[in-house]
């Protein structure tokens, strides 16, 4: 399942082409692509692949200020926790609003050359899936270098 | 000219104490609080924000991302006689935006640090190239070392200043080793593992990460603990050449 925010064009298109090819090796289904408003100061979902991706998708609007996802773009390092329900950073408003319990999470920020655009995420939703290591720290490194491109040709229509 | 062979710069790397070694700590700040934190030789804590351009610190360093926490908690078990300064600069900006950086590099070298760590990444941009170029470039004339998180896959843009030629690069090993080596044909040439079971974070909570933020403090300084004399330059083509040599 694929969902969409705004972004009808030929490079969302192959965004979410690639997201599913990485899904797989990234050992998840839920993969999401957060663009960054610096007016606002906020990280909005604006594409994702997975069941949970339409659940939230534009509805949803996390505070720069706060979260791993945040973190992520704020240090421009790529960053892997696998206790999120522990974690003191973890945004619990998410899980609450798509009724679902985020285990482990992986993110890396989407740079270009004009600076950071946003951040691409995965999820583990379930308790026995298996953790996130180093090796899908690549994957989603490697994703976010083929995507942020094609976000910022997204964002401007194209 | 103070030197140092290969096989004595690979030796020092897998050591530590850190006594003589002042590392300014680039990052959200530290929780320090916590009561590991609280053995730290803390000589500064800023925090330096940009607000409509215009660069102001501030005394304290809060962290209330965890991140900045948990790279001091792992510079003090390795460096544990160092002393530390603490430059809060993730507060406004991805990377910490090029100015506000560029405030706490300067003054990281007023205040005499030898050893600059930044476990983060600036977006490598046209806009921003001549300002960290600068300061690369003069940290490295006085021969102070710089230290930053880079690429863990070599596939993504790169960032400032782990780009930059004279900078100790450090990317997460992807097979998770603990024995530092080197990335050919990347410039985030080092690699060691970036996972972390029990790093400090907020709340004094301990949690498990895994990053090229945390592979970097286990480069941080080691080098420099032991051969205080040489210049950062001669240290990294020593270890380099070591560690090729292992190879």
């Amino acid at each position: 399942m694929t969902a969409g925010a705004g972004l009808g064009t030929a490079a969302s298109g192959l965004i979410r082409e690639l997201m599913k090819r990485s899904a797989a090796r990234l050992g998840t289904r839920e993969v999401m692509v957060w663009r960054h408003d610096p007016d606002e100061d906020v990280l909005t979902p604006v594409l994702g692949i997975g069941e949970q991706a339409e659940k939230f998708i534009g509805k949803f609007r996390q505070p720069v200020s706060e979260g791993i996802i945040s973190l992520t773009l704020m240090s421009g390092q790529a960053s892997c926790h696998n206790d999120l329900q522990s974690h003191p950073d973890h945004s619990k408003k998410l899980d609450r609003e798509i009724g679902q319990t985020t285990y482990g999470m992986i993110a890396a920020p989407l740079m270009v050359q004009s600076g950071a655009i946003g951040v691409i995420s995965a999820v583990r939703l379930g308790a026995d899936e298996e953790e996130f290591s180093t090796a899908h720290l690549v994957e989603i490194e490697f994703l976010a270098g083929c995507i942020a491109p094609l976000l910022a040709l997204a964002m401007e229509g194209k | 000219m103070a030197w140092l062979t290969p096989e004595q710069a690979v030796a020092a790397s897998r050591n530590g104490g850190g006594a003589g070694v002042r590392i300014a700590v680039l990052d959200t700040g530290a929780d320090l609080q916590n009561p590991v934190l609280a053995k730290a030789k803390i000589a500064d804590a800023y925090a330096i924000t940009s607000r409509s351009g215009v660069v102001q610190v501030a005394e304290g360093a809060e962290d209330t991302r965890g991140h900045g926490t948990a790279v001091l908690g792992m510079l003090l078990d390795r460096l544990p006689a160092a002393e530390f300064g603490i430059f809060n600069i993730l507060g406004t900006a991805a990377g910490g935006g090029a100015e506000v950086t560029l405030r706490a590099v300067q003054m990281a070298a007023e205040r005499g640090y030898n050893v600059v760590h930044c476990s983060f990444g600036a977006p490598a941009t046209g806009r921003d190239v001549m300002l960290y170029k600068g300061w690369v470039d003069a940290l490295y004339l006085r021969g102070i070392a710089v230290v930053a998180a880079g690429s863990n896959s070599g596939f993504c843009s790169p960032t400032w200043p782990a780009s930059f030629a004279s900078v100790f690069a450090v990317g997460a090993d992807p097979t998770e080793s603990e024995e530092l080596s080197v990335q050919s044909g990347s410039m985030t040439q080092f690699a060691i593992s970036g996972r972390v079971e029990n790093a400090l974070w907020l709340d004094g909570q301990r949690r498990r990460v895994i990053g090229s933020s945390f592979a970097a403090p286990k480069v941080t300084a080691r080098v420099r603990a032991a051969y205080p004399d040489v210049a950062p330059s001669v240290i990294k083509a020593a270890l380099l050449d070591g560690l090729r040599e292992k190879a």
